[in-house]
Order: structure tokens, then C-alpha cells, then sequence
């Protein structure tokens, strides 16, 4: 089944990358967001499989759209997608709620493999 | 001339994490540009601001690269800088990589020295903040092109509560390319030096 995402990212250079490699991987693009304003609104039309959230948005940071969709929905999947791989911010991604926090530039190999796993059910 | 305000002991201490940081970062550049690079800091000094844009790619006038900022903790500004002549070059390495995906962005040159600016910001903040043992936000980065003395100023103006600037000088070079990178890290001298002294006191 072709897993629905959503991404979030204020710079285009990622935005074209991530659909490309979600096409790629037959999954749908279903739609995409450049401040964390657009990314909630986005949320609650689309309500995605998959969110792919950038930490830093110009309007809030990552973390705030994390938490606010998490509020809306519990259960929703979220990706943090940042090149800030700090110990702190990994830690706090998990504990807010996030199935974890991908490094730019982006490994396709690992963003298949969280595919997979929600497309089989499972959550990391 | 305003005076430095660092001892020896935390001038070494900052250089040692700084260089650390711009180690970690050939893997990611790599990824980005489909070759393998070696990256070496070839010196870090802390330098007045009025020395900063003397001290910083001495050889260029023109440059690319991007300006991010922390409003943190430990409020940062980081200023990336490339001599504008390698711009041409690392664009092309890095569309060619993408399969020719960023050659549909608008400016691919300036996405590509954002994201080169923001992996090199990124990698010297994540040493530094997990040795200070706190968080360090950036900023997207902010794209810079022109001359060099623009670039500076601008960045000087905007940082007007930092009084210690720290400049490196990265040579990056792979098997497709090579280029020398320049990198200005601006904040208060006095957090940072707290900062630095708690984690010393902290270490076992």
C-alpha cells in the first residue's frame, strides 16, 4: 500500500529531494509545507501516513509542529528530518513523540526502511 | 582594536572542539556530493572584529556561502564563506549527484552553499553543544553573494551583542573538486566561558 507523506521544509532544495525519493520508493507525496503554520493546516486536510518535519521553520521551530501534531493526533507518524544531530535534540525528538530524527543530507536507504516498517504496520 | 577574551587555555580548548566538528562533517558532504572529501581545519584563532573580514579568505573579494544564527542559550552566529570562483564547480558536483533533481530549483547555487554552509555550521555547534552539554538551534541559513566585505559587515552589524569572534579556515578537497572554506563563529564571550567552565568542572 502507498503510504500517504507529507513534508515539511522551508527549503526547496529538501522538498524536492524527499518527494523524489518517496515517489521513488512508491510511496505518495500528498503534499508539502514550508512554515510550521502551513505544515498544521496541511495535517488536518491531508492527515498523512507520514509527516517528514524540518527542526528549523522560519515561523516555530520544529519540535512546536511536533508537538501540535501530536496533540491533534497521538498516533501520528512523525519524522524529524535536520542537520542538527545534536545529543539533545535526538533525545528530545524521541521524547516528544517522534520515530526518530533523520540526518541531512538525507540517507535514502534509512528513510526506506521507516517506510517499509510503517507500510507493514509496525512502528519503529 | 578590541581585546580578546579568551585565556590560552579556552583560546585551545575551543579550537580543539572546532576542529572536531569540521571532522565529523566529510561523510555528509559526501552524501550531498556523490564524492568522498577530506576536510582539514588549517587553523582557528580568535580575532578582533575589526580583523575578522582581514582574517577571513584572504585571497578572495567575492564569495558565496550563508549566515545562520542561535537565539539559544548560548546565542551564535555563524558566517560560512567560499570564494565565489569554486562556486560554479561544487554546484555542478553537487546537481550531478542529485541526478540532475536540483538542477529544477530556481537557484541551485544558492541551495547548494546554504546546505554546504549549514553542514559545515551544524557539525562545529554539535561538538560544541555536546561538549557544553546544552542545545543548539540554528536558523535556516540565510544565502550571502557578493563581495566579501558585504558579507562581513552585514553579519558584524547584525551581531552587534557578540564580543568574541572566532575564525577557521577549512581546506576541503575531494576527488572531483577542491575548495577553501572560511567560517566565523560570533558570540559572548562570557556564557561561552561559564559554559566551558562547567563542562571541564563536570568531566570525571
Amino acid at each position: 500500500m502507498a503510504l500517504r507523506v507529507l513534508i515539511v521544509d522551508d527549503a526547496d532544495m529538501y522538498r524536492l529531494i524527499l518527494q523524489e525519493m518517496v515517489r521513488e520508493m512508491g510511496h505518495e507525496p500528498v503534499g508539502e509545507a514550508e512554515t510550521g503554520e502551513q505544515a498544521l493546516e496541511r495535517f488536518k486536510a491531508l492527515k498523512p501516513d507520514l509527516v517528514t518535519l524540518d527542526l528549523s521553520l522560519p515561523d516555530m521551530d520544529g519540535f512546536a509542529v511536533l508537538r501540535e501534531i501530536r496533540r491533534a493526533n497521538p498516533r501520528a507518524n512523525v519524522v524529524m528530518i535536520s542537520g542538527n544531530d545534536q545529543d539533545r535534540i535526538v533525545a528530545q525528538a524521541r521524547t516528544l513523540g517522534a520515530l526518530g530524527l533523520l540526518v541531512k543530507p538525507v540517507d535514502q536507504a534509512k528513510l526506506a526502511a521507516l517506510l517499509r516498517l510503517l507500510d507493514g504496520g509496525k512502528r519503529p | 582594536m578590541s581585546p580578546l577574551a579568551f585565556s590560552d587555555a579556552e583560546r585551545a580548548e575551543l579550537a580543539r572542539l572546532t576542529e572536531e566538528g569540521v571532522a565529523l562533517v566529510s561523510d555528509k558532504l559526501g552524501r550531498l556530493s556523490g564524492t568522498a572529501w577530506n576536510l582539514v581545519t588549517s587553523s582557528v584563532e580568535e580575532v578582533p572584529a575589526d580583523l575578522v573580514g582581514a582574517s577571513l579568505l584572504r585571497e578572495a573579494s567575492s564569495c558565496v556561502g550563508a549566515f545562520l544564527f542561535s537565539q539559544s542559550l548560548l546565542p551564535i552566529d555563524v558566517l560560512v564563506l567560499f570564494p565565489e570562483q569554486c562556486a560554479a564547480r561544487l554546484t555542478e558536483a553537487v546537481v550531478k549527484a542529485s541526478g540532475g533533481v536540483l538542477a529544477k530549483l530556481p537557484d541551485p547555487q544558492a541551495a547548494v552553499f546554504k546546505e554546504l554552509s549549514n553542514i559545515l555550521g551544524q557539525g562545529v555547534l554539535k561538538v560544541l553543544a555536546n561538549s557544553l552539554k546544552i542545545s543548539l538551534i540554528l536558523s535556516s541559513p540565510r544565502f550571502l553573494r557578493g563581495p566579501k566585505a558585504e558579507a562581513v559587515a552585514r553579519v558584524l552589524a547584525a551581531a552587534k551583542a557578540r564580543n568574541a569572534f572566532i575564525v577557521l579556515r577549512v581546506d576541503m578537497t575531494s576527488a572531483a573538486s577542491s575548495a577553501e572554506c572560511g567560517m566565523v563563529l560570533l558570540f559572548d564571550a562570557l556564557p561561552m566561558r561559564q559554559l566551558l567552565k562547567n563542562a571541564a568542572a563536570a568531566r570525571p
